[in-house]
């Protein structure tokens, strides 16, 4: 039993990390090579890319116009982003300016000769052979391949998650404290009670009976003439 | 607009189901510190009693007009103002 609890924690750990991973913003300094648009093949995939009702445009074969924004990393190799609005639900990053970001990223576009390095901010994973793509949110000119600016955002959502399961926890202490606890202890000493009195009740009867054999034994032996 | 409208009304519903629990847990609080005020200040009468029960109701009583009350209805406004502020850092920065 106990390695099964500690499986089911591991498990479930990895999945809370995982969840994070994916929907934390993160910065990644780049070099934009080429913003477009084209029809992408949504299938199994579809949880990956925006939810239909975000004002995507789908055709009937399943197809949808995209656009991505393709950069060349610091040590030379690609990495392509989609961007695409978020819709107003999940994830809550409330994204509707994936058009102007689109012109950003087009005014960018520099060449190996003459880089000019921008910081992309996003969300999600790119999986290759799963057609996945992290989806750009803002885009920052930096100075050089060198500089990182600090991942404010998913710093701050870190702390305010922590903060509220600290306040869960201490909610759930204090309701423990003081209203599961005191009905548990009354609960005992009801249970107690009840038990003293089945006792007494026992014995109650078994002295009755005690009685009632020493009367029978009496009355047989004033009979057999003692 | 649907989307916008579920938003709210999620929103809404998280937001009412944290003002319940934390307006539990700050009355909950106040309680236990007033049990300990009066068992400091009645050591001989401290534990429960009726008189202490009392005396936390009656200090209990104009509870929820104080700050400390009134302050738990921010989680009815921070998490509004967070998704604005995300809405502008997102699309107008």
């Amino acid at each position: 039993m106990r390695w099964f609890l500690t499986v089911l924690g591991v498990i479930f750990g990895v999945a809370v990390f995982l969840f994070l991973d994916y929907s934390l913003p993160s910065k990644q300094t780049v070099r934009i090579t080429d913003a477009y648009n084209r029809l992408t093949e949504i299938g199994a995939n579809a949880i990956f890319f925006a939810s239909p009702d975000t004002g995507t445009v789908q055709n009937a074969q399943g197809q949808r116009d995209v656009r991505f924004i393709n950069t060349a990393r610091p040590n030379g190799k690609p990495y392509v982003y989609r961007n695409e609005d978020t819709g107003w639900i999940w994830p809550p990053y409330f994204k509707y300016d994936s058009s102007n970001l689109q012109a950003e990223a087009t005014d960018l576009e520099s060449s190996a000769a003459d880089p000019q390095w921008v910081s992309i901010t996003s969300y999600g994973w790119r999986v290759s052979w799963a057609s996945i793509y992290p989806n750009a949110i803002s885009i920052k000119p930096v100075s050089g391949p060198d500089e990182r600016p600090f991942n404010w955002g998913a710093q701050i959502i870190l702390a305010v998650l922590g903060a509220i399961l600290f306040l869960i926890w201490r909610m759930w202490n204090q309701f423990r404290e003081r209203t599961i606890d005191p009905a548990v202890r009354s609960a005992d000493q009801a249970w107690d009670r009840l038990d003293a009195r089945a006792d007494a009740a026992r014995d109650h009867v078994l002295r009755e009976a005690g009685e009632a054999r020493g009367w029978l034994r009496r009355r047989w032996d004033r009979l057999r003439g003692r | 607009m649907i989307a916008f409208l579920r938003l709210i009304g999620l929103v809404l519903v998280v937001e009412v189901i944290f003002y319940v629990l934390i307006s539990i847990y700050v009355r909950s609080l106040r309680r236990e510190s007033l049990e300990e005020e009066w068992d400091r200040r009645h050591p001989d009468r401290a534990g429960p009693t009726e008189e202490r029960d009392r005396f936390v109701r009656r200090s209990m009583v104009g509870f929820s007009k104080s700050l400390r009350a009134r302050l738990v209805g921010l989680v009815l406004v921070l998490p509004v103002v967070a998704i604005v502020v995300i809405i502008f850092i997102v699309n107008y920065s």
